[in-house]
């Protein structure tokens, strides 16, 4: 690490540097001050930064004037189970390919893999027929279910679990203790930061998730957080301080994990490449 | 824990060795995989396999389906809309990948060790990654619209109004494509930052020892260490932007005309909103093939420029 | 495994797969929207609405209903206007339709398939078609069937900005008041970055100025869609003129909802635009001005607008149609059209209760609203008419903006969805 002497390129960078990091967050500063004006000074000529008074009413007119606080609740339910169903699933099926010997082990493994590239558009309309047949179409089990079985996390959690030592899973083996056990007792403590990395990231996934919810939620009281935010834009003219007041409050949730979470975050892109978008 | 580089994609499942001889875990391994292979296989491979059934149907959602073999692949190749939505793909992939790669690899060297609270900014440049992308766009569509925050800085600074983004054909797919920079390079420059971390500070030192100066340094040393991140990194960005859709929906329902219309995009009206699920349903096998043949092409050319350790 | 058996595995997969979707597709049985336990009957009312206010009105006539029917209650499901149409099909195809379907007249033929023909279950139920405007009595037809029972209807009109008139000293228009008024009206508000008038490239917005103009709408004389007709190209140009030639009226952008012109006006940006009486109440909720109402500027063909409405129908899953009917009959009823329309927020189906919307709020638009209904000729509308209104927006954006001509937009639109 070098020294954290102030040369004066290092204070110009990072002068520059903030006025980079400024003009990246203005749509986020244009948001929350559209969200405070009086609705007529939405746009047009002259409506500056900020309104000729600043209407912090426009939040709680915004909550009700959708049933918002139904589509939080919708949102968090449907990412928090998905969240377990997935963590779940994934810890047992990564255990059993990481450490148990069975017959066509590798080749189911490999299916999975085949799978990670599959990308969700292709199984859209085969799954909404499906969602059409077991009558889940507009049910919180269309919402959580269909996603909550792809590879990723067994494939993530595999390659966690492959690098911890065999020789701690032995001494509880020779103890007596059931498979079960040595996962929940043994392993689990030990893969705790992986699995509050697929937890993060799976919660972050269902709470933005928009194509699905779109297409298999029918209802207004069955729509999740971003499905909400679009019906701000409704054919009695488009509420558009409302609309940013909501979406600024769509985005505490993940913002706030994302803040308590940073460094497990960072080091978890790292580890399993979440690259892209 | 060593777990600063990124693992590479797709680790070659071999038996881990072991040293303890057991029967094998049958009726173990049944237990714990049937929750996950049973959801797998139901709502992975069975829509997969479906999919591919579906797309040689006409699929009305009401009425009567039938077998009309490959009309809907014909068709769609035929289609010259279909063509122009695939250009457009084409073109969102082509521009927006190496402008992510960039932002995000310069971001990542800018934000250096030298840069002080360097967390705070890396934790700000990657919030709109984890923010609801329609919320995102929803406010680019606020700032772009005529009479919005970019028309009057237009009006302020220059004294002239800005393009009409959103309903003008030659800049509603650029306006697209900045809003999805700006949403998304956060992801990368993460993999990034970590990967340069994790590069040792003595080949650095020691190229400077050798006279290279700071381009010769980012070309010999910092590139080639950082290639096998890159090299994950880009497939990944590649595959999700071929996906776009809630950009071009929300910012400009992908009109002009179809001047931003993409597959996935396409995919949506054809199948939910014209109600053609066998049409949607081969959409979704062209963009498949489409993927495959990218990513293909990609381990094919790794050899030439990505430089593992050993 | 050799590649050969992979592949004929991996064809007894597919085939497999295939077969297990088809059986599951031929499986799915109707008769939804319906329960009924302990001689409660709850049906299913599924209707589009904007805002928790909407909501809240219509739960009010739902509650009517149980009060009238104590065996009835009815369970108000609701989503976007826009989301209402693309999710009808794919609820009836999967059986989860309601009992109750909201029907707008322009749409009723798109969903003919979905209701039951009422003609010789009304007078069971109590309802007369005598008490309703005939015109949108009619609208609610398809092929001599009457699908739905109306609750509102109404052309579309002209909104104005009454204090941007005042300002700029420009008359007010009037009952009687042309196309050359307008024109010359929407010059002189045009300035400093305001405009005098904002369109949006919808169909509904244009064809009252194709009738005004042109005496003719977007359909032939057979009633098939006919955009590329000489009296509607020329109109739809005139329309685009407005952006292009006299830049009276602001660009427009591409978007997913109709809306825009809408919102400059409430902004205050444009001094004029068209849109229904349905409207009126959110417009003058939202707007910081007085806000005018006139019928449609008259043009070489007199002062016409489509007439266009809605209503409710059953759809044909319903188990028990005559108690929907009966249900229908309370909701379309003379109480619940009086609540809706004191509230503005319906101008009533039934002529007897149509001064109920002109309540305070309301009264300036009376004459224009009047007048405007005077000329009302039906509102068209063909089987695709969600698909062609959709397209129509979609690539008249461009023609709008004057990036591509008129006649080139009204052809690829004819022969995408004719």
């Amino acid at each position: 690490m070098t020294t954290r002497t102030a040369t004066p390129r290092a204070v110009v960078s990072q002068v520059l540097l903030t006025a980079v990091l400024l003009l990246f967050l203005m749509p986020f500063v244009w948001m929350v001050a559209t969200a405070l004006k009086p609705p007529a000074e939405v746009f047009g000529v002259g409506s500056g930064l900020v309104g000729s008074e600043i209407r912090w009413s426009n939040f709680a007119e915004a909550w009700s004037y959708l049933p918002f606080g139904r589509f939080m609740f919708n949102g968090l339910f449907v990412a928090v189970a998905g969240t377990v169903v997935v963590c779940v699933t994934s810890v047992l099926s990564a255990y059993a390919f990481a450490r148990l010997r069975f017959r066509f082990r590798d080749r189911i493994f490999l299916l999975y893999l085949g799978t990670l590239m599959v990308p969700q558009e292709v199984t859209v309309v085969p799954m909404f027929i499906l969602m059409q047949q077991f009558r889940w179409v507009d049910s919180y089990a269309a919402l959580i279910l269909p996603w909550a079985f792809t590879a990723f996390g067994t494939f993530l959690l595999r390659q966690f679990f492959l690098t911890i030592p065999r020789e701690l899973e032995e001494a509880a083996t020779i103890d007596g203790a059931s498979r079960i056990r040595i996962l929940l007792q043994v392993v689990m403590p030990i893969a705790r930061p992986a699995i509050a990395v697929l937890a993060a990231f799976t919660f972050i996934n269902y709470w933005n998730s928009f194509l699905w919810p779109l297409i298999v939620v029918n209802s207004r009281d069955m729509s999740t957080v971003p499905l909400g935010l679009n019906l701000f834009l409704s054919q009695n003219g488009n509420q558009w301080h409302l609309l940013m007041a909501a979406a600024a409050i769509s985005m505490l949730p993940t913002v706030v994990m994302v803040v308590l979470l940073q460094r497990h975050l960072v080091r978890g892109i790292a580890m399993s490449g979440l690259g892209g978008r | 824990m060593t777990l600063s580089v990124p693992a590479p994609p797709a680790a070659p499942p071999t038996a881990p060795p072991s040293n303890v001889v057991r029967r094998g875990d049958g009726r173990a391994a049944l237990g714990f995989l049937a929750p996950s292979t049973s959801g797998f296989l139901l709502f992975t491979l069975i829509p997969l396999v479906g999919s591919l059934a579906i797309s040689f149907f006409a699929w009305p959602v009401l009425g009567r389906r039938r077998f009309v073999g490959l009309d809907n692949f014909v068709e769609l190749l035929t289609d010259p809309i279909f063509h122009r939505v695939m250009l457009n793909t084409l073109v969102f992939v082509v521009v927006y990948v190496p402008l992510n790669i960039v932002v995000s690899l310069g971001l990542a060297l800018w934000i250096s060790p030298r840069i002080r609270g360097r967390g705070i900014y890396r934790l700000l440049f990657f919030i709109p990654t984890v923010t609801p992308m329609i919320a995102n766009a929803l406010v680019w569509r606020l700032l772009y619209q005529p009479g919005g925050a970019i028309d009057q800085a237009f009006q302020t600074v220059l004294g002239m109004p800005a393009p009409n983004f959103l309903g003008d054909n030659r800049w509603a797919m650029a306006a697209v494509i900045l809003m999805s920079v700006w949403q998304g390079f956060g992801y990368n420059m993460l993999v990034f930052s970590a990967g340069l971390d994790a590069i040792p500070q003595s080949l650095h030192e020691a190229a400077s020892i050798d006279g290279a100066g700071p381009l010769r340094r980012f070309w010999s040393v910092t590139l080639p260490m950082l290639s096998p991140s890159m090299f994950f990194a880009m497939i990944m960005t590649l595959i999700t932007s071929f996906q776009v859709f809630v950009q071009p929906y929300a910012l400009t329902a992908g009109g002009p005309g179809v001047a931003t219309e993409t597959m996935v995009l396409h995919l949506y009206k054809e199948g939910f909103q014209q109600f053609d699920l066998g049409t949607a349903s081969t959409i979704g096998w062209f963009l498949f093939m489409i993927i495959m043949l990218v990513t293909a092409l990609q381990f094919l050319g790794q050899k030439r420029w990505v430089h593992y350790d050993d | 495994m050799t590649v050969k058996t992979i592949r004929k595995r991996a064809l007894a997969v597919a085939a497999a797969a295939a077969l297990a979707l088809a059986v599951a597709a031929c499986g799915s049985d109707g008769g939804g929207g319906s329960t009924t336990s302990e001689g409660k009957t709850t049906m299913v009312w599924n209707m589009w609405s904007g805002s928790t206010a909407e909501v809240d009105a219509w739960n009010h006539l739902s509650q009517m209903v149980t009060a009238k029917h104590p065996d009835l209650a009815l369970d108000f499901q609701t989503s976007s206007f826009n989301d209402y149409w693309t999710k009808l099909a794919a609820q009836a195809s999967g059986g989860d339709a309601g009992c109750i379907l909201g029907v707008q007249s322009y749409r009723a033929p798109s969903i003919s398939q979905l209701l039951v023909p009422l003609d010789d279950m009304l007078a069971g139920a109590g309802i007369n078609a005598a008490d309703y405007d005939p015109s949108i009595w009619k609208a609610l037809q398809v092929d001599g069937q009457q699908l739905a029972v109306p609750y509102d209807f109404g052309p579309l009109l002209m909104f104005y900005n009454a204090d941007r008139f005042r300002e700029a000293g420009v008359p007010i228009p009037t009952t009687s008041w042309t196309v050359q008024d307008f024109i010359s009206a929407a010059q002189s508000l045009t300035s400093g970055g305001k405009h005098g008038f904002a369109v949006y490239p919808t169909i509904d917005s244009v064809t009252p100025w194709s009738l005004s103009l042109e005496g003719t709408g977007p359909l032939n004389a057979q009633g098939e869609l006919d955009l590329t007709q000489e009296g509607f190209v020329k109109a739809v140009q005139w329309y685009a003129d407005l952006v292009t030639q006299l830049k009276v009226a602001p660009q427009v952008v591409a978007t997913n909802d109709a809306t825009p012109a809408l919102n400059s006006f409430i902004a205050g940006d444009a001094a004029m635009v068209v849109d229904g009486p349905w409207q009126l109440v959110n417009v003058m909720d939202q707007a910081q001005f007085e806000v005018g109402v006139a019928p449609i500027p008259a043009g070489d063909s007199g002062s016409h607008s489509q007439v266009a409405g809605s209503g409710f129908g059953i759809s044909q899953t319903c188990p028990d149609p005559d108690k929907a009917l009966q249900a229908i009959a309370v909701l379309t009823g003379p109480e619940a059209l009086q609540y809706l329309a004191e509230q503005g927020r319906a101008f009533p189906a039934r002529t007897a209760q149509q001064d109920a919307w002109f309540s305070p709020e309301l009264a300036g638009a009376k004459d224009g609203l009047l007048a405007a209904i005077k000329n009302g000729v039906p509102a068209p509308a063909t089987e695709n008419y969600q698909q062609v209104n959709q397209l129509f927006m979609q690539y008249g954006v461009e023609a709008v903006n004057g990036q591509q001509s008129v006649p080139d937009f009204l052809n690829s639109v004819q022969q995408q969805a004719g």
